[in-house]
């Protein structure tokens, strides 16, 4: 019982050491992103992935936020680390409908 | 504020729009004809909306959308005095001119082929390169436009103010507010959002009624989806996904370029077009430089005219056979509807 104990302590452990490591992710897919929305703080890597059919270009003209990624071809990845606290509005060069709000904290 | 007045009028205006999109009744097959396994692949996709969607802040009524109506085939809101709205967006023709490129102020031939305004109430982006966002923001654009209806926005309202007949019409649709680029914007787009392409054969096809089109039309919907990839673009019921592509066309406008020039793949690019009543609105591309469907569909095949980096990478040839072409074709005229024609009213004076 006791063993058994010490083993559940380190596996729950060991999962709260890799919940932190996880970085935050959005999809792309379906010309959307997912999720619309979400919250990092400060000086946080956001990770994108191109789970789409189609190419995409993440950018954003939010002013004093602006930024422009490469160009992800399907099954590509591109990270941007946000820096300024504030309110963005993060969206796909070639798909208007594709918006994304990351409020960086 | 909505009055109970007006929350009535708007789900009268909503359960309309429905009508044109769901179809009556009447009509309707019986649900349980439908299953999955009768359903070929791909048709899901393409299931009409259940409403139109329209923004919080310039909910529709009936006085809104006749006072958007009435601004819309007004002539009186350009420079000359000779162009309207409707003068370029012609219900006669599928809400385009039939022109490969519009003709403005003074007669003058522009740079880009009239789009038309059917299905805008869904779509993210207005114009060719996108630069407006929302239908409110496009309205007021070709009206200030030189080389188009050339009517300053001050000019605009001073007439408009001058015109005692629409004093009545702006109260009844926006109380409260002046008449005002804003309302005159505001109305204009709502009317625009009711524009909305009623069933097509297609869309009886896809409801289950599996004689609704032709083995060839049957054919080019497969083709259209898979080997042709036409569906990568012309996604959906409205078959576009609104994004912005250069197709490789032999023309020198950079399109969505201008307006977002750090990102090259958006050079050369022009918002994909909707596929509704397609076949009522020739020529085609944004320059009009395709006579017809055949020609369009034969740039693709080629893998378009020109490589340059900013060329999709969803353009390639396709190796369609002439059968496949015409199979395509046939496909794209089950798209046309049946539309209710639009009754213009006597303008105010």
């Amino acid at each position: 019982m006791k063993r058994m104990l010490v083993v559940a302590v380190v596996v729950i452990c060991s999962a709260g050491l890799a919940y932190a490591a996880v970085q935050q992710a959005v999809s792309q897919k379906g010309r959307l992103f997912s999720p619309g929305a979400l919250h990092v703080k400060a000086g946080e890597t956001l990770l994108f992935k191109n789970d789409d059919s189609v190419t995409h270009h993440i950018y954003s003209s939010t002013k004093g936020q602006e930024f422009d990624l490469e160009t992800t071809h399907p099954g590509q990845d591109v990270k941007h680390t946000f820096t300024t606290p504030g309110r963005v509005e993060v969206r796909c060069g070639l798909h208007p409908g594709m918006r994304l709000i990351v409020t960086v904290d | 504020m909505m009055t109970r007045t007006m929350a009535v009028a708007g789900t009268f205006i909503s359960t309309l729009a429905a009508g044109l999109i769901g179809g009556t009744a009447a009509t309707a097959p019986k649900a349980a004809k439908i299953s999955k396994t009768s359903m070929p692949g791909h048709r899901d996709e393409y299931r009409r909306p259940a409403s139109v969607p329209y923004p919080e802040d310039n909910q529709p009524t009936p006085d809104r959308e006749r006072l958007g109506r009435t601004l819309f085939f007004d002539p009186r809101l350009s420079g000359s005095g000779w162009i309207s709205c409707g003068s370029c967006h012609n219900p006669g023709f599928s809400w385009s001119d039939g022109l490969p490129r519009a003709i403005g102020h003074g007669m003058q031939t522009l740079g880009r082929r009239t789009p038309t305004i059917l299905n805008l109430a869904w779509a993210p982006a207005l114009f060719w390169d996108g630069r407006a966002e929302s239908l409110e923001e496009q309205a007021l654009g070709p009206i200030q436009a030189p080389g188009e209806m050339n009517l300053s926005l001050d000019a605009m309202v001073w007439r408009l103010r001058e015109i005692g007949g629409y004093r009545p019409l702006f109260e009844r649709a926006y109380p409260g507010e002046p008449i005002a680029a804003e309302t005159v914007a505001k109305a204009i787009a709502t009317f625009e959002r009711s524009v909305v392409s009623a069933q097509a054969p297609f869309d009886r096809w896809i409801a289950g009624d599996e004689r609704a089109i032709p083995p060839s039309a049957r054919r080019g919907f497969t083709l259209f989806n898979e080997k042709a990839h036409c569906s990568v673009c012309h996604a959906g019921w409205r078959f576009t996904d609104d994004g912005f592509y250069d197709i490789g066309m032999d023309a020198t406008d950079i399109g969505r370029g201008k307006v977002t020039p750090k990102i090259e793949l958006t050079h050369y690019a022009f918002k994909t077009p909707t596929l509704r009543n397609v076949a009522l609105r020739a020529p085609y591309l944004h320059d009009g430089s395709a006579a017809n469907l055949q020609a369009v569909i034969e740039l693709y095949n080629r893998g378009g005219a020109v490589h340059r980096p900013s060329v999709s990478p969803e353009i390639k040839p396709l190796n369609l056979t002439e059968g496949e072409v015409q199979d395509l074709i046939a496909f794209m005229q089950t798209l046309t509807s049946q539309d209710a024609e639009t009754r213009i009213p006597a303008l105010p004076r």
